[in-house]
């Protein structure tokens, strides 16, 4: 899997060199923001591109055929698949920590709320790992041309779905949403993006491993 | 111990089927996978590689079971897809870095003495190739890890007629090992002609024949004749013709042939191309 890592960060340099750019500016923007409202669109824009970087260089192995190639050297379709994985979680990673400290150093200017840090801190954790969760095993499953039109309906189904169910839950057992405990809303924003983004994996694992290239 | 052996191997894609393919490459040999386009030389490399499930039938090769789990095996393995397939914006010497964290034995002096004698350009990337370059690269990376077996998919098409014969002298060179084999698939017949010792002839996915080269040469003549003679033959002994206006060419046995005719040496292209438009007929 070494050799695949490699693979893709030589890639990644090449093809997406542009995006260390964009990083500088939307977090250039979001410390000139004011009070709690420190730009939320370029953080949560720079975390979702980040997490699709996998993606585009799932869509630049099929185009070069790489991901054919890469099946015969001592690779297993696992090692593909943990690859993508990897890489999408660093890079979402490196982007998370560098707005997390930004977000720190402005609390302790006093130019944001602490329990703001921690809201956009889980809310980029939510979009860096959920939208990778969707789009990867769409892609690997029916290829970068089909896969991409199908993680755009699964996106659409996903959100009108969960909205939807967790709305009516809400309305059926009456629950004030204001009364649930901190810690426990807290718990869940960090376990459910952590748990989806594991069982994505092993669900492309397994798609991969069946599919016919 | 044969390099690679195959039993009653089958796929279909639609209304395709390739095999039944029995095949066996003895240690040491090279093979040599002929077919027209769309025969089903890629997709039998592809059987062999585990890249593609097979129907029915097995296979193994360096005496693993062809499939997903062939992992270990493929350390002794170097293999050119008919398009390469390295990542489009990697240079010649990044891709030695990629591949040497890949294979164990990698040789990275071996490469880089490859990339030097073939004049592949090192800096640049592999979309700014040509054809020809892209195919010695993917040569130089399948020759640098001292593998048992290559498995070379149209590795000389594209390459101009004077580094094809380097290409084919390099193949004939690594199989000095009598632990090295090759399984090697072109239509350009003329290449494998020099350098393999078994053929195989595919056509719309069925294995026409495999036979030792030497042995299909001393086997199969052509007879030259009126088209008159031609008629006369017993046609079971005619296993391709050829007619022209004023002549008469027909693909036969040595043994099968009448009493005192004469025949002419065959080649292996002639033997593939009076055998494929038989069986059109």
């Amino acid at each position: 899997m070494k050799a695949l890592l490699l693979a893709d960060l030589y890639q990644l340099w090449t093809n997406f060199k542009f995006y260390a750019v964009f990083l500088v500016v939307a977090l250039g923007i979001a410390s000139f923001g004011d009070g709690d409202n420190l730009g939320t669109f370029f953080p949560m824009y720079a975390v979702f591109m980040c997490s699709m970087i996998g993606m585009s260089l799932l869509q630049l192995d099929e185009a070069s055929r790489w991901n054919m190639c890469a099946q015969t050297l001592p690779c297993t379709r696992r090692d593909q698949v943990t690859d993508k994985y990897a890489l999408t979680l660093g890079c979402f990673a490196a982007t998370w920590a560098l707005f997390a400290l930004l977000y720190v150093l402005l609390a302790a200017l006093g130019r944001m709320a602490w329990p703001m840090v921690a809201v956009q801190s889980l809310l980029m954790l939510a979009v860096g790992l959920l939208a990778p969760s969707v789009s990867l095993p769409a892609l690997f499953r029916w290829g970068s041309a089909k896969g991409r039109v199908i993680y755009i309906g699964m996106v659409v189904l996903v959100v009108a779905g969960v909205g939807g169910a967790v709305g009516g839950l809400i309305n059926m057992v009456n629950v004030d949403l204001s009364a649930l405990p901190l810690s426990l809303i807290a718990a869940l924003a960090v376990l459910v993006p952590v748990g989806a983004f594991i069982g994505s994996w092993a669900l492309a694992v397994r798609w991969y491993e069946k599919r016919e290239l | 111990m044969n390099a690679i052996e195959t039993r009653g191997l089958t796929k279909t894609y639609g209304d395709f089927t390739l095999g039944p393919l029995d095949l066996a490459l003895p240690g040491g040999c090279i093979m040599g996978l002929v077919g027209e386009n769309g025969a089903g030389k890629t997709t039998a490399i592809r059987l062999l590689l585990g890249l593609t499930k097979p129907d029915g039938g097995a296979a193994t090769v360096l005496g693993a079971p062809a499939g997903p789990d062939m992992r270990a095996v493929k350390q002794d393995i170097g293999v050119v897809l008919d398009d390469v397939g390295y990542p489009a914006g990697l240079t010649a010497t990044q891709m030695g870095k990629v591949l040497s964290a890949a294979y164990k034995n990698w040789d990275m002096a071996l490469y880089e003495r490859y990339l030097h004698d073939m004049h592949v350009p090192v800096d640049k990337k592999f979309s700014a190739l040509s054809r020809g370059n892209k195919m010695k690269l993917g040569i130089a990376g399948a020759l640098s890890h001292k593998a048992k077996l290559l498995v070379l998919d149209e590795p000389t098409g594209g390459l101009d007629p004077v580094v094809r014969d380097e290409v084919v002298d390099i193949f004939s060179d690594f199989t000095r090992d009598p632990a090295c084999s090759i399984l090697i698939s072109s239509h350009i017949v003329s290449d494998l002609e020099k350098l393999c010792d078994y053929i195989a002839f595919l056509h719309r996915g069925r294995l026409l024949l495999c036979e030792e080269k030497d042995r299909l040469l001393e086997e199969y003549g052509v007879l030259q004749c009126d088209r008159a003679t031609l008629e006369a033959l017993d046609p079971r002994t005619v296993l391709g013709r050829r007619l022209t206006p004023y002549s008469a060419e027909a693909l036969v046995r040595r043994d099968a042939a009448p009493a005192g005719t004469q025949l002419r040496p065959v080649t292996i292209e002639e033997l593939f191309v009076l055998l494929v438009k038989e069986d059109l007929q």
